[in-house]
């Protein structure tokens, strides 16, 4: 079942770089909305209150799969992450232009973590994307709400963890890398921050 | 107390969940059941906990994976399973696109180590035998186009059960539509990419391949800048087999294509031919240089409304586009069939006259080859050698014929002061044309030989190029010892393309006054040793001196210099300047007269001067020239283009 999804996916990403318009709407429907919420997630209670618009999230998105051209399908996660994180490099590098010419902004696509995926392939942008039919991600709307107050309510360091396991995916390993300190005392931060958000959730 | 217990009951529960979490983290997948067990106490509670645990790694999977419900089932997207499996030596790689034709695939050439793209023909067409038979017919027609601008076709592939493959040239890079996309291109670029198209077009047209599908979807852009029309003919099989234009558009939910680049005859319905091609690439074209489409609207059947009944604005046309371009365009997305450009080869040749080859090297995305193409621009040459007229820039037979050897003129290198360019070139043209003019020879035209200006490629890969057995370059100088002698000095070379043996190679060191003697005896020298024998009549031909006045002569050479430069009008007015000058020195030189006249003809084509007064000159000046020199080819070249040009006179213009 997974598998075929990853070869939907797969097939629209590889049509989209192609310049193929219908994929790219599809995609869109796919994970828009996803991305718009992890998006939320990530940038916490202040940042989120000065970007938050889907328009602005549909406009990035957009802007993000102009950079198709370079970026090689390895899972279905891998594309979504890859969409976040473009999507939020961009918001933050232009949190305070956000009044400013939205063409201009769309330029500037920078992808930090995942190289120069922004050279070479191009999609058409197309116009405003259709997102009426209602995914998945839609019907969970009331649940996300809930999950989205209660990482809020965390503190800043759990809230990280918290991003870095189930959002981008990393294990405990990973993320004690990135952080530097020793991988018990990350494991053990984890499950901390993963009961608090279980505490926090229910008790809403 | 009881809020104490609740504390204390809260603290062991956490803790009991954040064992259960860091048996997760390590990798276990400790059982809910035997682990709640441990905790009498609190089991129920324990339980709710870590059902709690579970809706949020839900909530979270959800968010970063898909669902499979989310995805229309679309058929294309579902019909992939193609995808890893293998074709013959094919391996597909994946999805690259679909359409009308069906699906496309990259795939991997395992034996020659090479991508490809492979087409699968539509499941609808496998089971009838009759489609199939047309399939491998036009599979066939394809191969036989072999052009720099098609992405060519490799192989066909049917299998037992009725399915058929094309395998094709992969072409990498963007889609036209992405460059349009991107940003709006620049003239010069969109003229480029436009002369590449109608070059291609125009090679199918001449074999009888109609395109029927135009659109910057099918034309691909290389890294390296060149132009690939994909999707040859292919259109046409999945047209016939009942899925008209009507149903494409109209099918709901079906992204099939777009009708923007659709004719008006195509529109309502009606059989089409090559004169669709010629409307699409005008539309692609209009695209290329305003960045909007000649036909808009929200939907399809808003666009083929607009496309029969409406006139594309023509004042979104940027100022900078020539007015030839303006014109073309409007002969292009003209409604009627029978008013449209005839040949879209015409096109190729007004592009390429506008982006001015000869006096800009290299320029963008032209690549150096196209032999074919050489042929035609060819025309000049021929011209000169044949006094027929515009028809031969139109028909001219791709092929000359076997026997002829083939030659070509190099740009002569000017050795001396820059300013005396036009000169070096002068020398080039007059040679090439008494060349031309030697039965048995066949020159390639001056405007192909240009590319190589300067050369830096070996005489073995020029002869590929332009398909040459031979190859004459050469350095001239011009000397000014005091005001009033003249000095020329030429050194010709003549190359074996096939082993860059030099066959023969002189120096001319003489007056002014002898250039002409010079050339004559230059090309003379030049027959003699490719063992050409020359006729008689050709050998007074060859002896002719077109003017006794080397001054007229002079600018006769800088009006030249200033046609072949740009099509700009103050360039233009030089131009007639210059010939007038050379009249006026030598009233009875009949081959500036022609040339006067073309350029009359010209401000007039070009819309730079509509008047009267500007037809009578070109007309005079050709009348004039025909007075002195009936023969003489030029003048009938221009009589033939003032004809065409003036008047848009086909018939008068070809006899």
């Amino acid at each position: 079942m997974r598998n075929s999804l990853t070869n939907k996916t797969q097939n629209l990403v590889a049509l989209a770089k192609h310049g193929d318009e219908s994929a790219l709407n599809q995609l869109w429907k796919v994970y828009g909305a996803r991305v718009h919420w992890i998006m939320r997630l990530r940038m916490g209670r202040e940042l989120r209150s000065k970007l938050d618009s889907m328009d602005l999230a549909q406009d990035t998105l957009v802007s993000a799969l102009e950079g198709l051209g370079e970026f090689t399908y390895k899972n279905e996660g891998d594309f979504l992450r890859w969409l976040a994180t473009i999507a939020e490099n961009r918001l933050r590098d232009n949190l305070d232009k956000l009044h400013a010419d939205k063409r201009d902004i769309r330029k500037e696509v920078r992808l930090d973590d995942y190289g120069p995926t922004t050279a070479g392939g191009f999609v058409r942008t197309p116009g405003p994307i259709d997102a009426t039919t209602p995914s998945v991600i839609m019907s969970r709307k009331e649940e996300l709400d809930k999950l989205e107050k209660a990482i809020d309510q965390l503190k800043p360091e759990y809230r990280e963890v918290i991003v870095l396991t189930k959002i981008e995916g990393l294990s405990y390993k990973e993320i004690s890398e990135r952080l530097g300190r020793s991988s018990d005392a990350v494991r053990k931060l984890v499950s901390r921050a993963i009961v608090a958000l279980t505490s926090v959730f229910e008790s809403d | 107390m009881a809020e104490h217990i609740d504390e204390n009951q809260k603290h062991v529960l956490e803790e009991a969940l954040e064992q259960f979490v860091d048996a997760q983290l390590q990798g276990q997948k400790p059982n809910i059941d035997e682990f709640v067990k441990q905790y009498p106490e609190i089991e129920d509670k324990l339980r709710q906990k870590i059902r709690n645990l579970q809706k949020i790694d839900t909530l979270f999977d959800s968010l970063v994976h898909a669902n499979e419900s989310d995805f229309e089932d679309e058929d294309t997207v579902i019909r992939n399973e193609l995808v890893g499996r293998k074709i013959g030596s094919f391996e597909i790689v994946e999805m690259i696109g679909r359409g009308g034709m069906g699906v496309v695939y990259l795939a991997r050439d395992t034996k020659l180590k090479r991508s490809v793209a492979i087409k699968s023909m539509p499941v609808e067409l496998q089971a009838d035998s009759t489609a199939r038979t047309r399939f491998r017919r036009e599979a066939e027609l394809l191969a036989s186009l072999n052009h720099p601008n098609i992405a060519a076709i490799y192989e066909i592939i049917e299998q037992d059960e009725g399915a058929g493959y094309l395998i094709l040239e992969y072409v990498p890079g963007e889609t036209l539509t992405q460059c349009i996309a991107r940003e709006p291109l620049k003239l010069e670029e969109a003229l480029s990419i436009g002369r590449q198209v109608a070059e291609a077009v125009s090679a199918a047209h001449e074999k009888g391949i109609v395109h029927r599908d135009l659109k910057p979807g099918n034309i691909k852009i290389t890294p390296e800048g060149n132009v690939k029309v994909l999707d040859f003919g292919l259109a046409k099989v999945s047209v016939d087999e009942g899925r008209s234009a009507e149903t494409t558009v109209t099918q709901p939910g079906r992204v099939i294509g777009t009708p923007a680049y659709m004719s008006p005859e195509q529109a309502c319905g009606k059989p089409t031919d090559k004169r669709s091609d010629i409307w699409s690439f005008g539309c692609v074209l209009y695209e290329m240089l305003t960045g909007h489409l000649p036909f808009d609207g929200e939907t399809a059947t808003e666009i083929l409304a607009r496309i029969i009944e409406r006139e594309p604005d023509w004042e979104v046309l940027p100022q900078e586009i020539p007015a030839n371009i303006r014109v073309l365009l409007r002969r292009c997305l003209e409604k009627d069939p029978h008013r449209r450009l005839r040949d879209i080869g015409d096109a190729a040749i007004e592009i390429r006259e506008t982006l001015n080859l000869p006096a800009t090297a290299p320029p963008v995305n032209i690549p150096a080859k196209l032999r074919r193409v050489a042929v035609i621009i060819c025309a000049a040459v021929i011209i000169v050698l044949c006094a027929i007229g515009v028809r031969f820039i139109l028909e001219q037979p791709a092929q000359p014929s076997s026997q002829e050897i083939r030659l070509v003129v190099l740009p002569f290198e000017n050795l001396g002061p820059a300013e005396d360019g036009y000169f070096a070139a002068g020398i080039t043209d007059a040679i090439t044309a008494r060349l031309a003019g030697i039965r048995g020879l066949g020159v390639i035209s001056p405007q192909s030989a240009m590319q190589y200006k300067g050369r830096e490629k070996s005489s073995r890969l020029i002869g590929k190029e332009l398909g040459v057995d031979y190859i004459l370059e050469g350095t001239v100088q011009r000397e000014r010892p005091s005001d009033t002698t003249s000095r020329v000095r030429i050194i010709p070379q003549l190359i074996r393309a096939s082993d860059d043996r030099h066959v023969w190679a002189d120096t001319y060191d003489n007056d002014m006054s002898e250039v002409f003697r010079v050339q004559s005896d230059l090309a003379e020298r030049v027959a003699q040793a490719l063992d050409v024998t020359l006729l008689e009549p050709e050998r007074r031909a060859l002896a002719s001196r077109p003017t006794e006045n080397i001054e007229a002569y002079e600018y006769y050479l800088r009006g030249n210099e200033y046609s072949y430069r740009s099509v700009l009008e103050n360039d233009k007015r030089i131009v007639i300047q210059m010939y007038e000058k050379a009249v006026e020195l030598d009233p009875t030189f009949a081959l500036a007269y022609a040339q006067l006249s073309r350029a009359h003809s010209g401000m007039y084509w070009r819309y730079y001067d509509r008047s009267e007064e500007r037809l009578a000159m070109a007309k005079q000046a050709v009348d004039k020239a025909l007075e002195l020199d009936p023969d003489l080819p030029e003048a009938h070249l221009a009589l033939g283009h003032y004809y065409y040009q003036a008047h848009l006179d086909y018939e008068r213009a070809l006899e």
